[in-house]
Parts: C-alpha cells; sequence; structure tokens
C-alpha cells in the first residue's frame, strides 16, 4: 500500500442515524475501490442482516459485493466488552492484573467506570489502523448524548487514575512529583476525617486499593492515550458528525467544531440527515397544481394530495431554513444532506441510496 | 378527573433514549400536573438547560437554586459538583475548610473517580426534594425529572442497588439504601418512558423493561410512544403526478409509509409491553419551541380521560 490509511471518524448524539451513515460512508469507499473497514458501536440488529452478515462479531467480517474491486469489513465493538479488558492488556503483570480483579470495589463497579466505551472505541480504532490491512477505516462512535464525550474519553481515562485525591491523600509514600499535590499532603488528617464521615473509612481503603492497582495500569494507558490522540490529529483522519435538522442538534454541533479546534483536529463534514428535502410551494401554486390534477386524478384524491403537501410544508419550511443556519453557523464546513427516505434501511441497496448524498472522500 | 397512575405520586422520572422526546413529555406532565391542582417541579439532570427556553425564560440559576418558570411551576438544573459541595457541607461544619482544599480541578476529577458517585449525588438530592414536600417549606409537591443516559451499561436506577453492595457499611450505605426505598417505594416514585414508534427506541425500550425487571422494583407507570404518524390510508394515484408535482407524490408516499410503520411499531408495543400503561401521543408538524405550543397536545390528553 502506498497510501496512508485514510480514517474518518463519525460523532453525533445518540439516535442520529451515525452507525447507518457510517456503513454508507464504507460502502462508497468500498464502491469507489477501496480496502474498507466499518467499525460499528450500536447497530440495530437489523443492520447486519442489511449487510448480508448473521451477526456482527467483535472482528472484520468481509461482506460480498457485486461489481467491486474494493473489499468492505464490517465488525461491532462488543459494548458489553468491559474494564476487563483493559486490565487484561495494559496490567504489568499477574499480580497487578489480579490485584485489580480482586478489588471488592472494582468487581461490584467496573461496569459504572465511565468512558469505558468511548476509551474502547478509539483502542479498537488503533488496533485495526495498526495492521495496516485497510485503506480506509469508518469508525462510528458510541451514542453518548453529548458528542464531545467521545473526545474527551483518553484524557478522562488518565485523569481519574492519576489525578484523583484519595490515593495521595492516603498513600502520601506514592510520589508523583507534581508540585501541585504538595499542598495536599499538609491537610490529609483533616480531608480523611472529611471523607471518614461522607462515605466511611472501610470504603476509602477500597477506592484507595482500586486506584493504586489502577495506577499500575497507567504508564500503558498514557501511552496508548497519546497514540490515539496522535492518530486523530493525523492528516488522513478527518472528523464527521451526523446530525437532525433542529437547533439542539446545530448548537451541539457548533460546540463539538470548537472543541476540535481547541485540541487541533478538524471537522471535515457535517452530514444531517432525515431532512424534509423538496421545493416549498405557495398556496397558490398549489391550487394551480390542484386544477391540473383534476385532468388526471379524481377530485378527492386530488384534495387528499394537496392537503398532504400542506401539513409537511411547515417541516420542509423549517428544514431549509435549519439547514441555512448550519451553513451559516459553521462557515467554512461542507455539509451533506441526506433526506428523509421512506423506509427504513434493511438492505445493501438503502445503504446505496444514502451513500449517494455523500460525498468522495 | 385524569387517570394516569403517575399523577398520583410524588416523584416521576421519564426516561428514554436520546431524541425520543423526553423535555417535550415532562413539559406535558407537568402541564397535566397543573391541571390537577397540583405544583410540578422540572427537574434537569446535569443538561445544558433546556426547559427555560418553553417559558422565555434564561436557564442561569444562582448556585442551583429553584427557579419559578410560571404561577405553579417552578425549574432545577441539577449538577454533579453543586451536589457534591452540598452533599459535603452537610457533612462538615466549615466552609473555610472545603474551599482551601476541594479546588475545582480535583472535585470534578474525584466525582468521575468514583464509580456512580455522580448519579447518587444527583438521587440523593432528588430525595431531599422529595423530602420537602412534606415539610411544606417547598413551592412544589409533584417532582418530574428529566433523566439523562448515564453512559454506560447501568442504567440510573441500578445504580443505588449496586453502590449499597459494594459499600458495605457507613454513611454512604446507608445513602444508597435510603435512595433505593425512595425509587422502590410505588406509591409514591414512577417511572414513565418515552419511545418512538421505530425500530430502534421500541427494541431498545422492551430490552430496557426487561433487564430492568431483574435488577429494580421501580413503578413503571406509562409508556408514551411519541410522535405517532396520523392514520393515512393508502391512495392511489397515477405515475402522472410523479412526473409533473413529484413533492405531493413524494410526501403522499411518506404519509402512507409513516402511517404505516407506525402503527406497526405501536402494535409492537402493545404487545410486547401490555403489562404497562401505553399512551400515544401524535406526529406534531408544528414545531413546539413554548409552553404555548403543548397546548393543543396537552388538551388532547385531557379530553381523552
Amino acid at each position: 500500500m502506498t497510501q496512508e490509511t485514510k480514517i474518518i471518524i463519525v460523532c453525533g448524539s445518540g439516535g442520529v442515524g451515525k452507525t447507518t451513515v457510517s456503513a454508507s460512508l464504507g460502502l462508497r469507499l468500498a464502491l469507489e475501490g477501496k480496502r474498507v473497514a466499518v467499525l460499528t458501536i450500536d447497530p440495530a440488529k437489523r443492520l447486519a442482516t442489511s449487510l448480508g452478515l448473521k451477526t456482527l462479531q467483535n472482528k472484520p467480517q468481509k461482506i460480498a459485493l457485486e461489481n467491486s474491486d474494493g473489499e468492505l469489513w464490517a465488525m461491532m465493538l462488543d459494548t458489553k466488552s468491559t474494564f476487563d479488558h483493559l486490565i487484561e492488556k495494559y496490567a504489568p503483570d499477574e499480580d497487578a492484573k489480579k490485584r485489580i480483579l480482586n478489588n471488592k470495589l472494582y468487581k461490584h463497579m467496573s461496569g459504572m467506570l465511565a468512558g469505558t466505551q468511548e476509551y474502547m472505541a478509539m483502542e479498537k480504532l488503533y488496533d485495526i489502523w495498526q495492521m495496516h490491512k485497510y485503506e480506509a477505516i469508518i469508525i462510528d462512535t458510541p451514542p453518548v448524548q453529548n458528542a464531545l464525550d467521545f473526545l474527551s474519553a483518553p484524557q478522562r481515562m488518565t485523569n481519574m487514575i492519576e489525578n484523583s485525591m484519595l490515593h495521595l491523600l492516603l498513600k502520601p509514600t506514592l510520589s508523583v512529583g507534581k508540585s501541585s499535590f504538595k499542598l495536599f499532603e499538609k491537610g490529609s488528617q483533616q480531608i480523611l476525617k472529611i471523607f471518614d464521615r461522607i462515605t466511611g473509612f472501610a470504603f476509602l481503603q477500597d477506592l484507595s486499593e482500586m486506584l493504586i492497582a489502577f495506577k499500575e495500569l497507567l504508564v500503558g494507558f498514557e501511552q496508548r492515550s497519546r497514540q490515539v490522540f496522535e492518530l486523530m490529529g493525523h492528516e488522513e483522519t478527518s472528523f464527521v458528525t451526523v446530525n437532525t435538522c433542529d437547533e439542539r442538534s446545530r448548537d451541539e454541533c457548533l460546540a463539538f467544531k470548537n472543541q476540535l479546534e481547541k485540541m487541533s483536529f478538524r471537522l471535515s463534514r457535517v452530514i444531517v440527515n432525515r431532512v424534509h428535502s423538496g421545493s416549498i410551494l405557495s398556496d397558490q401554486k398549489l391550487n394551480e397544481t390542484a386544477k391540473l390534477l383534476a385532468e388526471s386524478e379524481t377530485p378527492q384524491v386530488s384534495e387528499a394530495l394537496v392537503n398532504n403537501y400542506k401539513r409537511f410544508r411547515p417541516l420542509i419550511k423549517r428544514d431549509a431554513n435549519q439547514i441555512k443556519a448550519f451553513k451559516e453557523d459553521l462557515t467554512g464546513v461542507p455539509l451533506s444532506q441526506i433526506p428523509l427516505f421512506l423506509t427504513d434501511v434493511h438492505d445493501v441497496a438503502g445503504l446505496v441510496q444514502i451513500s449517494e448524498h455523500l460525498p468522495k472522500f | 378527573m385524569l387517570d394516569y397512575p403517575f399523577l398520583k405520586k410524588k416523584l416521576i422520572f421519564v426516561s428514554g433514549k436520546g431524541g425520543v422526546g423526553k423535555t417535550t413529555i415532562s413539559l406535558v406532565i407537568a402541564e397535566l400536573a397543573k391541571a390537577q391542582g397540583l405544583k410540578p417541579l422540572l427537574v434537569e439532570f446535569n443538561s445544558l438547560g433546556r426547559m427555560p427556553s418553553y417559558f422565555d425564560k434564561s436557564n442561569s440559576s444562582k448556585n442551583g437554586q429553584i427557579k419559578t418558570m410560571a404561577p405553579d411551576t417552578s425549574w432545577l438544573n441539577l449538577k454533579p459538583k453543586q451536589c457534591f459541595e452540598e452533599y459535603v457541607l452537610s457533612h462538615v461544619k466549615f466552609k473555610g475548610l472545603y474551599s482551601a482544599f476541594f479546588t475545582n480541578k480535583y472535585v470534578s476529577h474525584f466525582i468521575e473517580a468514583v464509580p456512580g458517585l455522580s448519579p447518587i449525588l444527583m438521587l440523593g438530592k432528588l430525595f431531599e426534594l422529595k423530602r420537602d414536600i412534606s415539610s411544606d417549606s417547598a413551592p412544589y409537591d409533584f417532582i418530574i425529572v428529566d433523566s439523562p443516559a448515564t453512559g454506560h451499561g447501568l442504567s440510573l436506577f441500578e445504580i443505588p442497588k449496586v453502590l449499597e453492595a459494594a459499600v458495605k457499611i457507613g454513611p454512604l450505605h446507608r445513602h444508597a439504601s435510603d435512595i433505593l426505598n425512595m425509587l422502590e417505594d410505588q406509591n409514591e416514585t414512577g417511572l414513565c418512558l418515552v419511545t418512538l414508534a421505530e425500530e430502534m427506541p421500541v427494541v431498545e425500550t422492551i430490552e430496557f423493561t426487561q433487564a430492568l425487571a431483574n435488577k429494580s422494583k421501580i413503578a413503571i407507570d406509562e409508556i408514551f410512544i411519541n410522535g405517532v404518524f396520523p392514520k393515512q390510508e393508502p391512495i392511489k394515484f397515477s405515475k402522472n403526478v410523479y412526473r409533473s408535482h413529484p413533492d405531493l407524490a413524494h410526501y403522499m408516499d411518506l404519509a402512507i409509509n409513516r402511517s404505516e410503520l407506525h402503527a406497526s411499531y405501536v402494535k409492537k408495543v402493545e404487545t410486547e409491553l401490555s403489562a404497562f400503561d401505553q399512551t400515544v401521543v401524535p406526529y406534531q408538524f408544528e414545531e413546539l419551541k413554548k409552553i404555548e405550543d403543548l397546548s393543543n397536545l396537552v388538551g388532547e390528553f385531557l379530553e381523552a380521560s
């Protein structure tokens, strides 16, 4: 392979159609002759069947494509996979691994550790990229409430382990070498009293042991975090958002773009999904249309057609205004619109239909 | 007299995946509550604060105070950090000690570091808010919580039990137990689920109720099926319409299609979630931006009762 792998990270809040759009992007690139991997996070069960697969698995499966030199591989990030996987990967030795896995607090609460899904999505992206097997990788991101959560995942993980005050207070011998933490060592006893009143000491012990055990993983996490961060800032990496045609989605998109820029990343395209497209016909025009329709349809049918259009008209207008507002808010970022289709996408033909509204990358 | 069981309670959670219309439904429930002579408090959870704009009010609030939106309607945006500070202050006598050591950066990291702490703190605040109802000092007597997704596998309602088990003794255990009792009090607390008449939200709602059944005794009072397209009988029209008036043809096909699709998912909900009360909420063609825009919708609910 002479080209660098293109990476497209598809972001957006839950319920906007990210997974379908990700699959369509992948399909489009494959039909252009590339070898593509699509990593999905939270697909409808139907997506697997629409791609001709029984289920999506944790490793890439090839999808049958007709008349194409390219290849499309699809896989699903195992959303049920837990923190255990990260521990397996980064524990420096068996003892360290056992310490965390057996920690009382960890056993109960590993399912609640925030940012895991997002972090593991990025991990998976890195793993696949490292294989240097694909010309393009599309990554669908977890359906978070706020798309920004995805960006901060690697950093939040290391923050959680590194900056939590508690393990520093309880084991002041554990040196971190950061001057700002020395402030805390002096007040340790008082702080402990406060925490004892709130959580009870036994809990603090367990938490402290868990965090200390995590600290052993820190080196591995940090290194991978940095690599992932670099990959996100790579020239061949683009961020794409999928949005719906409303103000809230637009505000989120703008906030996301600003955050990306702060991190020196690029939002390369905004995709607005489920748009009520079409012309806005005036009442006068509709009256004329009704007369023309009367030549081929019954009066009831003509009336039904016109009245039905009329009730959708505010939506067409609203969506057109929203698209305008999107373009104004996000000057300089190219925008694609995907119209609201008649049926949900449930086969490759449907994905092809969507992909026709997507640009070349 | 409206017959909804959730209107007889004190604390209602409105839950569902992103984009299904939880905020709209929460606001409708508030209006229904007012029609019953109740005084609702609308609570948002660590959100950007979207509700005040419906009342033409700003979403700024001083130190997380309850803000009046309209006569007998109030609003509160709960933030984890604020809840944490209040909780610590209620256990510590000197504010000075707190501010010396709990700088912004470390508090937010700490809140993130302890799994489940953020939702528990917010549930704890709800516990207090509910308790205040009986003391007569509160300007509200009915709490509606627009519940967010938690961002990880566990739902909000499963966390207190997990924490109770993880922390065997001490104040945090007792706190978790109090919260658990509050959630599982079927007379005073209820859960309303919101879904759309589409595949993913319906499948996820069904899975959610199944998963919750094993883990929590919270009463599921209502399932709102939102955005249901009105019935459109299939209409036959000639190919000429597609050619000469494509927009009319397209939108008629869309109407027929949506009507069918939504009807099939409403049926699926009726069949698979028959154990729960359900309400179909019709699709809104007009944008709902202000509380007045909801009056038609609220009117339909009042008429239906």
